[in-house]
């Protein structure tokens, strides 16, 4: 996992698989971010191979934290199976999804 | 198929991983179906090692066979009877503020497989759930 700055938005790039040991890493640096007082976060899942219920909470929560102090969330770069995923669970509805992180950054 | 066993934690799931999608690949599962196979896997693990056994020690087994064109894996523990599939799935359709968190796991268990069956067989949980191993679903 790797974090960036672009026009004023937090990039945290994740790689591989969002596995148990992952999601908690990721989860560490969400919350740590938001408790410094980052209000725009987008997460680049270009090279996410696998995510489960757990990551998929870390979202939520950062949707939850963000949307009460007015900030934005997004992620780009989803795969096919990460997209099915998520209209399995109906956040391909509530997420802005853009195709890759330039269009992101654009966006938001 | 050799039976897996081991104690439901955290630390089982990835010699899960290791025994099952090996089984799946030889059985003749789609590689593109193998995340799915592992997601499913791994929402139900979560599930036993939280939940079955509320706190005591206890074990699982997870069993794979193909049969009628699929590949199946049967996990099952000795915890207290829980029928994951007669919950009330989450609704999707709410916004994000009033989404409880939870249940999530199982929708998603029962969305990406085929085809899944709960039986409460003597003092065990059976839960198996089945891929098909031809995508001829369109």
């Amino acid at each position: 996992m790797t974090e960036s700055k672009e026009n004023g938005i937090t990039i945290l790039t994740v790689n591989g698989n969002l596995d148990a040991e992952g999601t908690q890493a990721l989860e560490e640096k969400v919350l740590a971010l938001l408790d410094a007082g980052e209000t725009s976060l987008l997460f680049d899942f270009t090279g996410l191979d696998y995510i489960n219920s757990s990551g998929l909470r870390i979202l939520v929560l950062a949707y939850q934290r963000l949307k009460k102090a007015s900030g934005k969330v997004a992620i780009c770069g989803v795969r096919d199976y990460i997209q099915e995923v998520f209209e399995v669970s109906g956040y391909d509805k509530i997420f802005p999804l853009f195709r890759d992180r330039a269009g992101a950054v654009g966006s938001m | 198929m050799p039976v897996f066993d081991a104690t439901p934690d955290l630390a089982s799931l990835p010699l899960v991983r290791d025994h099952v999608l090996p089984l799946a690949a030889d059985a003749g599962l789609d590689p593109a179906a193998l995340p799915r196979l592992d997601l499913v896997l791994e929402e139900i693990l979560v599930n036993v090692a939280n939940h079955a056994y509320g706190g005591r020690q206890g074990t699982f087994e997870v069993e794979c066979a193909v049969r009628d064109g699929q590949f199946c894996c049967l996990i099952r523990d000795w915890g207290a009877p829980f029928d994951p599939l007669a919950a009330p799935a989450p609704d999707t359709g709410t916004t994000m503020e009033q989404r409880p968190v939870g249940g999530l796991g199982i929708l998603l268990v029962t969305t990406m497989s085929d085809h899944c069956r709960y039986a409460r067989t003597g003092e065990a949980n059976e839960l198996t759930v089945c891929f098909a191993l031809r995508h001829d679903t369109g």
